[in-house]
């Protein structure tokens, strides 16, 4: 993924459309709802700016699961809305025993290193339960993530990387000129 | 009343053409470290297929991910190297065990087009392989996945390299833990303060930290743009979106002036080089003190913020600050 002009102007764009919609600015929202309208906001206009990849849609189909937030998502998508609400895999997740997941990994991991010596083995279950444990955590954190295999999901996580950066330092831009506007 | 109004409209114009300048300007900065990645993935692309002529960068990342659709599962076959465009009789052929041991001797010192020619080719391989072959895990889409991606190239095959085994399984493993760390580079130069770190735990703690750090930084940044002063908030985000979308802008810079006394970093030398800039869209882009101030904002963007996070009143996130500096 790029970080072009574009893609930013367009984040930005949609951000802001965005707070238009969730009318952000009006006064009777309290401190809380402002700040959750501001985030969907942020966070949508990411997901459409960045086009339909696995990440984005799990983004949407997350922030649609609250009601309230379907109004502004579908308003401020357009079109967009249907296409990246549409969860791309089945996001139903495999109940695991531990104790049979623990077997396979043995019995999987035995026939593979069958060559090696005895003592590699400990530390290659070790570093490869290692590994498990934080890919797990980073399907939790990458939205969608849990549909992913390995390879995939490291690639969703650069690409949603980047895309964090791109929202933060565009909130940061706006906030920064209109503390600066607000000081005049 | 009238001044008033039109110091408004001013305002609004001020902060929608500095948010669009802002934008522009921050393309160059944060590209550098992407583009040496894109770079990579085009020569890389372009060796593998000089018929695709378009740079996509979204076909960069699909091609990444039809490689990612890579089980375990293998048929017992050695692998050979052939060029791109073989057609089928011949892979045919080369499938079968005749020349093992002369394909290994010939194969030259590991380069980045044997690792690409070995990814691509165990792609190509398992397209082959299912076709004859028995497979052992369903993956039937990657077959169909990969023909969407590489419609002209009919095979490739994979490089057994001189001194290593044969073994399929060996030789998946093999390829497999490579696309792994070629990711893991690739998130090393993005993540920042990784290049020290070896190992997969460690640089997927970072990534961890670094993903995290980042979604806290957003939940913060919406609460500092929630606290703003919601009368200035009308104007400038209405304002601002009817500004944006209505590019070029056509009364600029005439109003930049009240922008001269700003303690804001960085608008002091917005607003010298403003001289230079043209009621053109276009020539946001090229004045090069912008582009000079904007990698100044970007180092002051890291070390300031850590000072907003102790203002704030509310829950202080320890873990930023560290994440930050």
């Amino acid at each position: 993924m790029q970080l072009t002009s574009s893609f930013k102007l367009n984040f930005l764009k949609q951000m802001l459309l965005g707070f238009q919609l969730s009318a952000v600015s009006s006064n009777n929202m309290s401190f809380h709802e402002r700040k959750k309208a501001i985030k969907l906001s942020a966070d949508a206009a990411i997901a459409f700016a960045r086009g339909r990849t696995r990440w984005s849609q799990g983004l949407i189909t997350n922030l649609s699961k609250n009601e309230k937030n379907k109004d502004v998502l579908k308003g401020l998508l357009g079109r967009e809305y249907d296409e990246l609400s549409k969860p791309c895999c089945n996001s139903w997740k495999i109940p695991r025993s531990k104790k049979i997941l623990r077997r396979c990994l043995r019995m999987s991991s035995t026939r593979k290193m069958a060559g090696r010596a005895q003592h590699d083995v400990g530390k290659s279950i070790l570093a490869k339960t290692l590994a498990k444990k934080r890919i797990q955590v980073l399907k939790k954190l990458v939205p969608g993530g849990e549909s992913m295999d390995g390879f995939s999901l490291l690639d969703e996580t650069l690409d949603y990387a980047m895309s964090l950066k791109a929202q933060v330092d565009g909130m940061r831009c706006i906030l920064r000129t209109s503390e600066a506007l607000n000081f005049k | 009343m009238p001044a008033q109004g039109r110091d408004g409209q001013n305002r609004f114009i001020e902060f929608a053409i500095i948010v669009v300048v802002v934008v522009m300007q921050q393309a160059p900065v944060s590209d550098l470290s992407v583009l040496e990645r894109q770079r990579l993935h085009f020569d890389w692309q372009q060796q593998e297929q000089p018929s695709r002529h378009s740079y996509d960068a979204d076909l960069c990342v699909r091609s990444l991910n039809s490689f990612t659709c890579f089980s375990n599962g293998l048929p017992d076959l050695a692998q050979y190297s052939m060029p791109v465009a073989s057609n089928f009789e011949e892979a045919g052929v080369a499938a079968s065990n005749c020349n093992p041991k002369r394909r290994k001797a010939e194969s030259s010192p590991k380069s980045k087009q044997d690792e690409s020619n070995c990814k691509r080719g165990k792609q190509e391989r398992r397209s082959e392989s299912r076709q004859q072959n028995n497979r052992k895990e369903a993956s039937g889409d990657t077959s169909s996945y990969k023909n969407e991606e590489h419609p002209k190239a009919d095979y490739i095959h994979v490089r057994a390299r001189r001194g290593q085994a044969t073994d399929s399984h060996s030789l998946a493993e093999r390829v497999r833990r490579e696309r792994i760390s070629q990711r893991m580079k690739y998130l090393q130069e993005l993540v920042p303060g990784c290049s020290k770190i070896t190992g997969k735990a460690g640089m997927l703690d970072e990534i961890i930290n670094y993903v995290q750090s980042l979604q806290r930084q957003v939940e913060f940044l919406s609460m500092k743009l929630a606290a703003v002063n919601p009368l200035a908030a009308d104007n400038n985000f209405s304002n601002c979106s009817m500004g944006i979308s209505s590019e070029p802008m056509e009364q600029p810079f005439l109003h930049f002036n009240s922008l001269q006394a700003h303690p804001c970093s960085g608008l002091d030398m917005y607003m010298d080089s403003s001289s230079d800039l043209v009621p053109d869209g276009s020539s946001f882009v090229s004045c090069s003190a912008l582009n000079s101030l904007y990698g100044v904002e970007f180092q002051l963007g890291r070390g300031t913020a850590a000072f907003p996070f102790q203002s704030f009143q509310g829950n202080l996130l320890p873990n930023n600050l560290k994440m930050e500096i």
